[in-house]
């Protein structure tokens, strides 16, 4: 099972998606539920984030796995419920961090590899689309980019769900009861 | 409570005015501005957002600011966050919520 989470800043996504995840993984029984942390922790403002959202999923028994850059290198258990947060800093990391002119191909192996093999895979990923546009070459090529990755996340998932306001607001497939 | 949120200049003020039949003096309008203000002033978001609660406004009105790029600058950062927020705070105490795209409304809660 994949599923694409989408929302806004401060949309309440990553709430829903933890929930979402811990769900999964008492419906499917399944062995391991493992958290892909993204974010570097550089700086007081992404160090406050990160601890709010280590609070956040403190209780919900998630192992954290930290990939900050080439997640198609990384190796994840068969029996497990994987929650990956979020897109939108993992491509930042490759783009401005690492370089890598070959973001968007990295990245989708990464993502096929993970929901080929996991049990069920959840993706949190950003809307940066709806702003003026008023920016530099660079990011306009990172806006395009994470573009294309929701794009194609999208055509491969079972569910995505946008989070509106913490309400989730589904925008392919059914609900995650199904599964 | 009954919160109304969408994109700027997308209709929703005249939304809730015909579809929701709302007075002009029980309409709460562009809360994501007070928002900056609140923290421009040091104001408490929660006591704006009580306060509301417990006035005579029916309807809540904010843009939603969240979907772009992180702004440069610190405080329109704290900006977008605290607004993203206080609107999941605002949505889980309302009976309704309604998104609005160009000019219509499709409601999300309730």
């Amino acid at each position: 099972m994949f599923m694409v989470i989408i929302g806004g800043s401060g949309s309440g996504k990553s709430e829903y998606a933890e929930n979402i995840a811990v769900k999964l993984h008492t419906a499917l029984k399944t062995d391991n539920i493992i958290y892909i942390a993204t974010m570097e922790p550089y700086g007081e403002e992404a160090q406050k984030k990160i601890e709010r959202h280590r609070k956040m999923r403190a209780e919900k028994g998630f192992k954290t796995i930290e990939c900050y850059s080439g997640l198609k290198n990384l190796e994840i258990k068969a029996e497990s419920v994987v929650l990956l947060e979020c897109m939108s800093n993992l491509t930042a990391n490759e783009m401005f961090n690492r370089n890598n002119k070959n973001t968007l191909y990295d990245i989708m192996e990464g993502i096929c590899k993970i929901s080929a093999n996991c049990s069920a895979f959840i993706v949190v990923t950003n809307d940066v689309f709806s702003d003026d546009l008023n920016y530099d070459k660079e990011i306009l090529k990172y806006i395009k980019c994470l573009g294309e990755i929701n794009f194609k996340m999208s055509l491969m998932a079972d569910i995505v769900t946008e989070v509106v306001c913490g309400i989730p607001v589904n925008i392919k497939g059914g609900e995650t009861n199904d599964y | 409570m009954i919160l109304v949120i969408g994109g700027a200049y997308q209709g929703k003020y005249n939304f809730v005015k015909k579809e929701l039949q709302t007075a002009d003096d029980r309409i709460y309008n562009d809360f994501h501005i007070h928002i900056k203000y609140c923290i421009e002033q040091n104001h408490n978001v929660d006591s704006l957002i009580n306060s509301i609660f417990s006035s005579n406004i029916e309807v809540i009105i904010s843009d939603e600011i969240g979907c772009g790029i992180i702004p440069g600058e610190r405080i329109n950062r704290d900006w977008r966050e605290e607004t993203g927020r206080a609107l999941c705070k605002i949505a889980e105490r309302c009976t309704q919520v309604w998104r609005i795209h160009c000019g219509i409304g499709i409601k999300i809660k309730g």
